[in-house]
């Protein structure tokens, strides 16, 4: 059987904004370009980022790139490769003045410039006080910043291939990608997509937990195309967890709820907060929070059935209150929960929100693994955004620096990839038949499986084995288990079996392919948890506590190093973090607390 | 299914999780019975953009399209979950 075979300078994968952004530079710099996207680009998961967008452009008060790259550093826990970090905050400006020609609606002040908000995390002064750093288009930033860039894409003739899904990376003997394996829903059809280079902007793969405020696209479909290439993934065992999402559901629940007065209560109805924050009780930090409703639960004062949530309550505030104040809240609440949370407490979960750890770049944007202990670009081969670790969040996140990243290493791969293919690639190299047949086979495989497992069942054994084991409060006997367990699930995932094998849009078969992609994720997770036997950032462990030679648990001697989890073995390697920033003095070492 | 009915489910899924969800759990408990009619007013639903529809289908803004409302309050009132037994609230896959 013959492959149909289509021929592009460059292919992206994922049209959310770093892919968006990355295409912007592809095009517009004359080379020809697809996007393929599962969903329409505008529909992205882009679209439910709403804090902002950070930049230190001092248009409300004085601001610099210094300070935004110290609250940076200090936000991964020092984990974050501080060239990638100085890279990015010198460049915020920037983008996002580019942004802006492009159309972006960004709230203004009275004088016509960019408005800028506060946002938890950003200081100035290296650290003395906040400042107002966060670019906004009201609560619709990620969704504005998608119409102004697809705009752009469709004035530079952009080609997307919209409802399409890649399969995998079309790698060669000498390591060079190539171009992608890819089926159209439409007809259910296999291509190869041959290429100069590729580009992975594949988002987020918050799919792995049973709870996660991640769309259900967000499937980490770059990150398993790239482990499957025997490309490593870094830092997975990072993840940044919300408190309160509506448990089962994952919905977010926002911090304003206690703000205004919300209480946590286990299942004897305690305020539980009392015991582990006695100051700031339900106001505490979200890692506090979050690490009291896991203790909570795992001691056995979670409610309902499976006593494995706790509740939200705000049943003792004025109704008139909740309807002035929490309108969208008490929505979400019916709409999810099945409570009204005038009459009913809410019942949440700390659930996924963000995944620090991708694909390893530099800040190049070039996809890198150490060869001889020395990182080198894999040829042919870009990431960037939540697919891609550059690493600029390392062990945390800071807020609104996920659209930074998008927006600045969206255009700093989409360079790379410019140079790499006008410098280095004079015509497309020859195809690896092997790498397609790895596609072809996974695809005759489903079609022919009998007696398998169902989708939906793995995927569920999958999404629980990763809440239990590997959740916001990580315990060292539960972290063995689970890594145990993700490779029984991993045989599953192998004997998959659909029962609608029809061509056109099958979701089944979609669901299975993603699943293939989310079990590269959930070992690489639980794997490189189980490795660090530190606590750093949003990775806590409970044999890592705090003692005055590893703050926080810790432990800058032994763990201050990346880790690189390969599909081949299930094993991990590490390798330093970077310290040593481009043009400015190292951001030392200290204890974070805020 | 046939193959117009599978490409409405796949649209579906959108940039946010409370779409999924709420889409999601209407398709899959209507979408079988349909006729050409209700499966084009759903498939016009659908191309609203994402934060559109949830303005929608929280309740902040009304479809000037009395028909369309009407699909909006059907959406509204299939919500994922019913009753306080929240481990049923996750959408069961299609295979």
């Amino acid at each position: 059987m013959n492959i149909p075979v289509r021929k592009y300078d460059a292919v992206i994968v994922g049209a959310g904004g770093a892919g968006l952004r990355a295409a912007i530079q592809l095009s517009e710099s004359g080379l020809s370009t697809a996007v393929l996207t599962k969903v329409f680009p505008t529909r992205s998961h882009t679209v439910a980022a709403q804090g902002g967008v950070a930049a230190s452009l001092g248009n409300s008060e004085e601001d610099h790139w210094h300070w935004h790259m110290y609250d940076t550093v200090k936000g991964s826990d020092w984990l974050g490769d501080q060239d990638a970090i100085e890279f990015m905050c010198r460049r915020a400006n920037e983008v996002v003045v580019e942004l802006e020609h492009y159309g972006m609606p960004f709230d203004r002040t009275d004088e016509g410039k960019i408005y800028q908000r506060p946002f938890g995390g950003h200081m100035s002064h290296f650290g003395e006080k906040p400042v107002r750093r966060s670019c906004a288009a009201a609560d619709r930033t990620g969704h504005a910043m998608l119409h102004a860039m697809y705009q752009r894409n469709v004035r530079a003739n952009t080609q997307f291939l919209v409802e399409w899904m890649a399969l995998d990376l079309l790698r060669d003997r000498d390591g060079r990608v190539v171009g992608v394996t890819a089926m159209e829903m439409e007809s259910g059809e296999l291509f190869v997509l041959h290429a100069k280079a590729v580009l992975l902007a594949t988002g987020g793969a918050g799919r792995v937990f049973y709870s996660s405020t991640n769309a259900f696209i967000n499937t980490g479909d770059g990150l398993g195309m790239a482990a499957r290439a025997g490309i490593p993934l870094e830092d997975m065992e990072f993840w940044q967890f919300h408190p309160t999402g509506v448990a089962g559901a994952g919905v977010l629940i926002t911090e304003g709820v206690r703000g205004e007065g919300g209480i946590l209560r286990n299942a004897s109805g305690e305020r539980f907060m009392e015991r582990y924050a006695p100051n700031a009780k339900d106001l505490a930090s979200r890692d506090v929070v979050s690490r009291a409703m896991v203790t909570e639960i795992k001691e056995g004062r979670g409610c309902g059935t499976n006593k494995d949530y706790v509740l939200l309550d705000i049943t003792h505030l004025d109704p008139k209150t909740i309807m002035m104040r929490l309108p969208g809240i008490r929505e979400i609440s019916i709409q999810f929960a099945g409570v009204d949370p005038i009459k009913d407490p809410i019942p949440v979960v700390p659930t996924a929100h963000y995944m620090m750890g991708g694909i390893p770049t530099n800040f190049r944007g070039e996809v890198v693994m150490p060869v001889n202990g020395v990182d080198q670009p894999v040829p042919g081969l870009y990431a960037a955004g939540e697919c891609a670790c550059a690493s600029v969040h390392g062990a945390n996140r800071l807020g609104t620096n996920s659209l930074l990243d998008l927006l600045v290493f969206g255009k700093s791969s989409g360079e790379s990839t410019v140079e790499y293919i006008r410098k280095e690639v004079r015509a497309h190299p020859d195809l690896p038949h092997e790498a397609i047949e790895l596609s072809r086979a996974r695809l005759a495989r489903l079609d022919a499986q009998r007696d398998g497992a169902r989708v939906h069942d793995v995927r569920e054994k999958l999404q629980r084995t990763m809440q239990d084991h590997c959740g916001v409060f990580r315990f060292a006997d539960m972290l063995k288990q689970g890594v145990s367990k993700i490779l029984d699930v991993e045989k599953d995932v192998a004997s998959t079996e659909i029962s609608d094998k029809s061509r056109v849009f099958n979701t089944a078969r979609l669901e299975a392919l993603e699943l293939d992609n989310l079990v590269e994720v959930a070992k690489a997770s639980l794997v490189s948890a189980d490795g660090r036997k530190e606590s750093r950032g949003a990775h806590v462990r409970d044999d890592a506590v705090d003692s005055p030679q590893c703050p926080n648990g810790r432990n800058d001697a032994e763990w201050l190093k990346h880790s690189l989890w390969y599909r081949d073995g299930n094993r991990l390697e590490y390798k330093p973090v970077q310290l040593q920033p481009l043009s400015v003095d190292t951001i030392e070492l200290k204890k974070r607390a805020y | 299914m046939d193959a117009a009915l599978n490409r409405l489910r796949w649209q579906c899924r959108r940039g946010m999780l409370e779409l999924d969800l709420l889409l999601t759990a209407y398709f899959d408990a209507r979408g079988a019975s349909w006729s050409l009619a209700e499966r084009e007013q759903f498939a016009r639903l659908l191309d609203y953009d994402d934060t559109e529809l949830w303005a929608l289908l929280n309740g902040q803004t009304q479809s000037g399209d009395v028909g369309e409302q009407g699909l909006v309050e059907r959406v509204r009132a299939q919500s994922p979950v019913r009753g306080s037994e929240v481990s049923i609230s996750y959408p069961r896959g299609t295979s």
